[in-house]
């Protein structure tokens, strides 16, 4: 008998097991897919809060570094860090992000942009540049017979164009992407000077045993840091991102703090 | 090998495939329409090419009109493309265009065509290269043993001084050159140059490197990219065990030579290939201004470098802390 009714229960369920199993699949099925679905939409509706940070900010750290640090200071910032002024007005052109840092200068090619802050080194929004040479200073009256070596920051005619408001007229330059780069423009005389920030220049004195000689510009400054936001983005809508960047960000652009603006 | 021209249109990428027949039309036009002075970049494929061809066009924007020619392994497509374009200056990238151009410029006696001055870059020993090419000048490819040297000291938490260098005497004239540059951040070049082809190439290697490390007691080791030296078999053998037996910081111009499971390179130094573009664009430049003459024969050294660091053994062997480490490009770990 249990032989028969064992044999019985599998004979009369079989039907069943396929038409059960057939619904629990499919149950499950649905069960994932409104988890996953769930879950897109919680993402975008996570990506739609995180706002975009686009940084291109000429120092002595390279962008790998400086958007793993800035990431950390800023959490809630989805961040990207630009090495060349090609690339991030490209792209800033293209993706509008919510909030860029940038030198000053560089603002002003990007129209949709206001700033929100600016960045305040001992006491002032602008730092004085100088020229740096080896063993003997410029002679600023012939400015104009030597060669300069600059960061390109704006594009070549941009640079140009900046670098001769300052000095007072059109200079020959030589130009490099990368901060660093300029000593070897001193080391191999393409350039008889480098036109630098003050703040620059402990750098080149830590790096190199090449006797470096400061030449002061009387009234050549430029802007140090900013922070800017797109032109239509709602103030109060990005005011905790804004205050994240003020208080965390200042060691790494180097600056005492932030002065906003708003 | 494939064939084409390209004109450039400003920032746009470079395309692949182009017909000849069909891009040759369009220069017809371009050169009707433009009166830009234009460019020929001769060049191979690859990538390194297309990033410094990539610098050139967004640095020069719209002022200069840009074409390329993937060289064949005859001259021919050089010179129909000469011909041509009739450019300004040509542009000649790796040694295989400067070889071209060099073989062009031999049988152009009776072209109508008067040679332009010429930009070469990316070629090894480039200055032997261009050596009796009339109106033109060069960017080194190799980096300048100081230029490595300051930022090895940078990162690494030792004295640095006396920089160990074994090379084959085909390179004796690039050592000379560093010489100097390396005194004026004192830099101390200590070197060992070897037959150019020994069959006991291996043990000379050994015993050079020993020298130099046990008896000359270098600070660092900085290896040129010599495909020779740097065999698989010399890298097995003889480099990485000393390395690792004297743990020197070791500077290489090769990325995969930093890569921490070979535990060789300590800091690789590498040409930024799209910097090199713009550098290019500054000769041009100056050509424009000199009437298309460029001062013939002259070699000016690679400004910009992209630094890959080997952090692992940065880390273990030289405890380089990371606030070092700001202007490092790439880390591997």
């Amino acid at each position: 008998m249990t032989g028969l009714s064992r044999n019985r229960v599998p004979a009369l369920s079989a039907p069943m097991v396929p038409v059960l199993g057939r619904l629990r699949c499919i149950l499950q099925g649905f069960c994932c897919f409104s988890l996953i679905a769930l879950g897109i939409i919680l993402q975008n509706a996570d990506a739609e809060n995180v706002r975009s940070l686009y940084v291109f900010y000429p120092s002595t750290t390279r962008p790998p570094v400086f958007a793993q640090k800035l990431t950390e200071s800023c959490p809630g910032l989805n961040v990207t860090v630009f090495g060349r002024y090609q690339d991030f007005s490209q792209r800033t052109e293209s993706d509008e992000p919510d909030i860029i840092i940038t030198k000053p200068p560089v603002l002003k090619t990007l129209p949709p942009y206001v700033e929100k802050m600016r960045g305040i080194r001992k006491g002032s929004t602008e730092e004085p540049c100088v020229l740096l040479s080896i063993d003997v200073p410029v002679n600023q009256d012939s400015l104009s017979n030597i060669r300069l070596g600059v960061v390109d920051f704006l594009g070549r005619t941009g640079t140009e164009g900046f670098v001769a408001d300052l000095l007072g007229a059109p200079m020959n330059l030589n130009r490099v992407t990368k901060i660093e780069d300029l000593l070897p423009m001193l080391t191999f005389n393409k350039a008889q000077a480098v036109f630098v920030g003050e703040s620059i220049v402990p750098y080149f004195k830590k790096i190199t045993l090449l006797n470096l000689v400061i030449t002061r510009l009387p009234g050549c400054a430029t802007g140090i840091a900013i922070c800017a936001t797109r032109e239509q983005t709602d103030p109060d809508s990005i005011k905790n991102d804004l205050l994240t960047i003020e208080k965390n960000t200042s060691v790494l652009l180097e600056i005492d703090q932030w002065k906003p603006i708003y | 090998m494939e064939t084409y021209l390209l004109m450039h249109q400003r920032r746009a990428r470079i395309g692949r495939g182009m017909s000849t027949v069909a891009l040759l039309a369009a220069l017809f036009l371009t050169q009707e329409i433009s009166s830009q002075p234009s460019v020929l970049v001769v060049r191979p494929e690859g990538s390194q090419f297309r990033d410094a061809v990539q610098g050139m066009v967004d640095d020069l924007g719209s002022e200069f009109s840009i074409s390329e020619l993937i060289l064949d392994r005859q001259n021919r497509s050089l010179d129909r493309a000469l011909r041509h374009i009739k450019p300004s200056a040509v542009v000649l990238m790796d040694n295989s265009a400067i070889t071209g151009y060099r073989n062009w410029l031999t049988g152009a006696g009776d072209s109508s065509v008067s040679p332009p001055p010429a930009i070469a870059l990316m070629g090894i020993l480039v200055g032997k290269a261009i050596a009796g090419m009339p109106n033109t000048e060069a960017i080194s490819y190799e980096i300048p043993i100081v230029t490595s040297a300051v930022h090895l000291r940078s990162i690494i938490n030792a004295p640095i001084k006396k920089i160990g260098v074994v090379h084959r005497s085909l390179m004796d004239d690039l050592i000379e050159q560093n010489r100097e540059s390396c005194l004026r951040e004192n830099f101390f070049i200590i070197n060992k140059s070897l037959p150019d082809n020994s069959i006991f190439m291996r043990f000379k290697l050994k015993k050079a490197l020993l020298d130099l490390l046990e008896n000359e007691q270098v600070d660092a080791l900085w290896v040129p990219n010599d495909n020779i030296l740097l065999s698989p078999s010399f890298l097995t053998m003889v480099w990485i065990p000393q390395v690792k037996k004297y743990r020197k910081p070791v500077i290489v111009g090769i990325e995969a030579l930093a890569k921490p499971d070979l535990e060789f390179g300590t800091l690789a130094v590498l040409p930024d290939h799209v910097a090199l573009g713009v550098q290019a664009v500054a000769l041009l430049l100056d050509a424009r201004e000199n009437k298309w003459k460029v001062r013939s024969g002259a070699v000016e050294p690679s400004l910009s470098v992209y630094k890959v660091l080997n952090l692992r053994q940065a880390r273990a062997w030289y405890k380089v802390p990371m606030d070092r480490c700001k202007v490092i490009d790439k880390f591997l770990q």
